[in-house]
């Protein structure tokens, strides 16, 4: 697309799922678009889950599974890299972005897709200390792993997925590992109790020391850290505190430019900020989710590549409405894989369907039904089939004829009835 | 192995399945594919172990295994040698002896009797007449099966008949019998070929009406299935006197194969055992049959040619005279080497006459009476091959049906189970997971090859005997030599020996 | 593009299609030298069975594919067919494409060290017509044009 006599210009600010989604989406739509990808990480985007695969050695910076895309991704795509540079603001009159080195980008189009950041409690003392670290990106990764090789005992804060993962990593890595978790149970947004306390025995089989119930007040120490001091008053001595509570979107840009921020950025269904031309996608969004019926951040991956590209569409002409998402999660810790959706713990106005048969070989699954229309399910163990009630749950589903089905081991493209297979077999 | 002996049961096994297990791969095809149950797996001992008690023969594993790892070999006399009691004997009288009934076989008789289709010779133009190239003469294999009047008045209509492109029609084979797949193969097969299939004493499904043009419907003793609709869609109507596998009983269909759609069609109980009676009970004189003849061309406005079938037994040329003289517009004959999806062994392997010295008698005594034009002949039981065919043809007969060549088509191995109606191609089954095994795209086109087939065959032969209409060919028994015939079977075929 | 389509009322549960599959993806193609194998390729269609339903059911090859969108390292592809292909070099089993697969026809192999590999239909790139579609004795797979 051209704009009198010069091309589109196009601002991605994010190098990474939404942001590298959105340029594909732009350049697929418009070949001659000039496309500008502004990060503040001097990196090649990179697989944020494969953190800490890489702090233990698995996966190495150069090593082509590390990279979100292929090396001759920019290149292909014709993109622009401004690497290393933090963007400080956006002016929508002048239609630029102000970088921190003070030079000024201007765009016809820009994308907001900055990701998260690490969440700190407000209350926790003495969080400033050398040896508290954070894992939500390569840059903190590179410090994490400079100061591992001085560290012995390691105190993880939060089980969620990033804490517990790394937790479980570091210990079988040969580290001395405690993970402390606020709530009664491990992944607690991803997990039901069963499911949870099985999570919980792989993690202390790779002797990971679980605290539950529990929540780090202070960290010792004056100028590096030496253990921390949990809320019920013990003391844990350690070299390392990692922070892993959470992250929260990165909206500092918005909030400078002026743009309407809830608890992520707010856009409309094609991804559009309160600002016109400035899109956002990704973790520093916040999204409709059609299974708790709210507006709220969902930072995986999946969504965010979705919303990437709808903004990309939309950013380039053409018009692509986000349908609303819901919170999905896969990941494996020890032996065992789970996948998760929508809800884990069964609200009241719904039914919810069991098979704890093979609890013993880590086999466990739950589906949460309302209305014929499921609302949320864990599978673990067995998780090939889970992405059929991702679908399902997207669709709109009615599994009533099937619910019970859906639990079994077993369950397939068997379970449903003939029309909705003859579907299956059809759609694609 | 979880499986007891029952010696007090036991009868040596017909077939030994053996498996190379250097190549066998564990993919378990065998396993699945067997109905029958003999082939297993031993997850223990990561094993495929064939129960051979169970093997039927019917050679489907066979088929399946990819490595070709297995072979079924017919299992040598397991009795003691004796010229007077061959083993068909001591089994058949140790199994009446173990289950207090008579077996049931399926398929025709498999008794070693004379087959004089084998003794019979077609003959080919040299010199004196020329051949004909069907490649580049028009041959004409049309047929029309109904009666032909006498004589031809002006502005009269014709007396209904059919139409068949190519002189062979696929024979009684009730839905019921065969699966649904399998009646769906063969209507597809006999539109696409210009013939017409039969629907058998079964009635037929409401999915296989769209066959009307193509379809015989058959009512027969039990009546199952017959109603005015059902009269309507046929295009012609059989009357079922007899069938050559068993002849002077009527026909069994086990409670096992009547599903809720043979239900249905049927118009009885789901489960029962459909067993017509011996006889029509309103029919047991010519004149009775007449009745009947006509009942059906009045509820059907002498709109349909009406054929009455019946078994080859010793008197059928009388049998048939009376039914030429009776209304009918086609007589069926069904040789004692036709097939059957169930019946008595006993009356299987021992009733009845060949088709071949039949339909010969049949022809020879309609001819001296002058009625032959009254009536079409269709000749059955056991046909083959095209040669065969055309052999009944130059014996006098109008048209064949085919029924076991069918199934073969199908995928049947005359395993003798339809009986059981776990038909491990799924020809003759009603379990809905084995009936898929006829997949009808592929069948009906394989069926339509044989029709094909059979067709150019019937010209390349009329073609070497210098005959370029199969009208001019039918009961021409000049064509026909024997050999190896005594001077009484030439007789009654009409055949000169081969030299004279 | 083509796509293999899948007649249920044809399959007959012989499994043949798994064969051929795991033979086409093994390294000397040969059926003996496959089943000999230590670590065998895992087959990427399978046979669903609940008698007397039965299909071989694999991947659809979506044209937006929720797989592909939702893959962490751009592991999966679409190639000049319009193959959706998992790249099994750089795929380090996050299984995120199974949380997002609508078919349920993705299949995780843990058995090749440290990161599991996501196995998927590929539609046999080296073949004219997949494995499947050829070995499948009674016509339920159908390779043909979408539509």
């Amino acid at each position: 697309m051209m704009i009198g006599d010069r091309n589109m210009r196009y601002i991605v600010i994010g190098n990474s799922v939404a942001g590298l989604s959105a340029c594909e989406t732009i350049r697929n739509n418009d070949k001659s678009a000039d496309i500008t990808v502004i990060a503040d990480e001097p990196f090649f985007a990179y697989s944020r889950p494969l953190l800490s695969d890489y702090i233990t050695g698995h996966v190495k910076i150069e090593d082509d599974r590390f990279h979100y895309r292929r090396d001759s991704f920019y290149d292909d795509l014709r993109i622009e890299k401004k690497f290393g540079k933090r963007a400080r603001q956006i002016v929508a009159k002048s239609k630029k972005v102000l970088l921190d080195n003070s030079e000024a980008v201007e765009y016809d189009k820009c994308l907001i897709a900055t990701g998260g950041v690490p969440f700190v409690p407000p209350n926790l003392k003495n969080s400033s200390v050398e040896g508290v670290h954070f894992f939500t990106n390569l840059t903190y990764a590179l410090e994490l792993e400079k100061a591992l090789k001085k560290a012995k005992k390691i105190v993880v804060v939060g089980a969620g997925l990033i804490g517990a993962k790394l937790a479980e990593k570091l210990s079988l890595y040969g580290f001395d590992v405690s993970i402390v978790e606020l709530t009664n149970k491990i992944l607690g947004l991803a997990l039901d109790g069963p499911s949870s306390s099985l999570v919980a025995a792989q993690m202390s089989k790779a002797g990971v020391n679980v605290i539950t119930e529990d929540s780090v007040n202070e960290i010792l120490g004056t100028t590096k850290c030496e253990g921390v001091v949990l809320a019920s008053g013990k003391k844990i001595e350690c070299d390392l505190t990692i922070m892993a509570i959470g992250v929260k979107p990165n909206t500092s840009v918005a909030k400078e430019s002026g743009i309407a921020v809830n608890r992520g950025i707010a856009v409309s269904e094609t991804m559009q900020t309160s600002v016109k031309d400035i899109y956002a996608a990704g973790d520093v969004v916040e999204l409709h989710d059609t299974v708790f019926q709210m507006n709220h951040p969902i930072p995986v991956i999946p969504w965010a590549a979705v919303c990437g590209r709808i903004a990309g569409e939309n950013m380039s002409g053409i018009y692509k409405s986000f349908n609303g998402g819901f919170p999905v999660n896969s990941i494996s810790i020890g032996d065992i894989s789970f996948v998760s959706m929508g809800y884990v713990e069964t609200p009241d106005d719904c039914r919810q369907y069991i098979n704890d048969k093979r609890i013993d070989e880590g086999i466990y699954r739950k589906v949460i039904v309302k209305d014929g229309i499921i609302k949320g399910a864990i599978f673990m163990g067995d998780i090939e089939r889970a992405g059929m009630i991702s679908a399902m749950i997207k669709d709109n589903t009615d599994v009533s004829a099937f619910a019970e089905r859906i639990v079994e081991n077993d369950f397939w493209w068997h379970s449903l009835d003939r029309t909705l297979r003859e579907k299956l077999t059809r759609r694609a | 192995m979880k499986w007891f002996k029952k010696v007090h049961h036991y009868l040596p096994p017909d077939f030994i399945l053996e498996r190379a297990d250097d190549l066998c791969i564990r993919c378990k095809a065998c396993v699945t594919q067997c109905s029958f149950d003999a082939n297993f797996y031993d997850q223990k001992r990561n094993f495929i172990y064939t129960l051979q008690q169970n093997c039927v023969g019917c050679n489907r594993c066979v088929a399946y295994c990819p490595t070709e790892a297995i072979v079924v070999k017919n299992r040598p006399n397991p009795f003691r040698e004796h010229s007077h009691w061959g083993a068909y004997y001591i089994s058949g009288i140790k199994r009446r002896a173990y289950y207090g009934g008579t077996p049931v076989k399926s398929m025709g008789n498999d008794r070693p009797f004379p087959i004089y289709w084998d003794k019979l010779l077609l003959n080919a133009s040299q010199v004196t007449n020329p051949s004909i190239d069907p490649l580049r003469e028009p041959m004409e294999l049309r047929t029309y099966i109904g009666r032909r009047p006498k004589y031809l008045k002006k502005g009269e209509a014709l007396p209904p008949s059919i139409m068949l492109q190519t002189p062979i029609m696929i024979g009684a084979m009730s839905y019921g019998a065969l699966s649904f797949n399998s009646v769906e193969s063969i209507g597809r097969a006999v539109t696409m070929a210009g013939t017409f299939f039969n629907s058998g004493e079964g009635g037929l499904s409401r999915d296989h009406y769209k066959f009307s043009k193509h379809v015989i419907v058959q009512v027969a003793s039990g009546r199952f299935g017959v109603h005015k609709e059902y009269l309507d869609i046929g295009s012609a109507i059989e009357i079922k006197i007899g069938q050559g596998a068993k002849p002077g009983i009527g026909g069994h269909l086990p409670g096992e194969k009547v599903s809720e759609s043979i239900s249905q069609a049927r118009m009885i109980p789901k489960g029962t055992d459909a067993l017509s009676p011996a006889p029509h009970h309103d029919i047991y004189s010519i004149e009775d049959l007449r009745q009947l003849i006509y009942a059906l061309k009045e509820a059907t406005r002498y709109s349909k040619p009406v054929i009455v079938k019946i078994a080859a037994v010793h008197n059928v040329a009388a049998i048939a005279s009376g039914i030429a003289r009776s209304g009918a517009d086609a007589i069926s004959i069904d040789g004692f080497k036709g097939g059957t999806g169930a019946a008595p062994e006993i009356i299987r392997n021992h009733v009845g006459i060949p088709i071949e010295l039949a339909l010969a008698a049949v022809d020879t005594r309609l001819r001296q009476e002058g009625i032959r034009n009254e009536v079409s002949i269709i000749a059955s039981g056991g046909i083959r091959g095209s040669a065969d065919a055309i052999k009944a043809i130059a014996l006098g007969a109008d048209a064949v049906y085919i029924g076991t060549a069918a199934l073969i088509t199908l995928g049947c191995t005359l395993c003798q189970q339809c009986h059981t109606g776990r038909c491990a191609w799924g020809i003759t089954t009603q379990d809905p997971f084995l009936s898929k095994r006829v997949n009808p795209d592929i069948m009906s086109e394989h069926l339509y090859n044989l029709f094909n087939v059979w067709s150019l065959e019937l010209k390349e032969i009329m073609g070497a005997m210098g005959v370029n209409s199969i009208e001019s060919l039918r009961g021409n028994r000049l064509h026909l030599r024997g050999v190896g015939l005594s001077d009484r079977d030439l007789e009654i075929l009409g055949v000169l020996p081969a030299g004279e | 593009m083509k796509l293999v389509y899948i007649k249920e009322d044809a399959c007959v549960e012989c499994k043949l299609c798994e064969l051929a599959c795991y033979v086409e993806h093994s390294p000397t193609k040969d059926i003996l030298d496959a089943y000999e194998m230590e670590i065998r390729p895992m087959p990427r269609c399978e046979v669903d069975v609940e008698l007397p339903y039965s299909a071989s059911i694999m991947c659809r090859h979506c044209i937006d594919a929720p797989c592909l969108t939702a893959c962490q390292n751009g592991s999966i592809y679409k190639d000049e067919r319009g193959a959706v292909i998992v790249n099994e070099k750089t795929c380090v089993g996050c299984w995120m494409c199974i949380m997002m697969c609508s078919y349920g026809v993705i299949k995780r192999d843990t058995r090749h060290g440290y990161f599991g590999i996501s196995t998927k239909c590929d539609l046999c790139p080296e073949r004219e017509t997949p494995a499947c579609v050829d070995s499948c004795p009674n016509g339920a797979l159908l390779y043909d044009d979408r539509g």
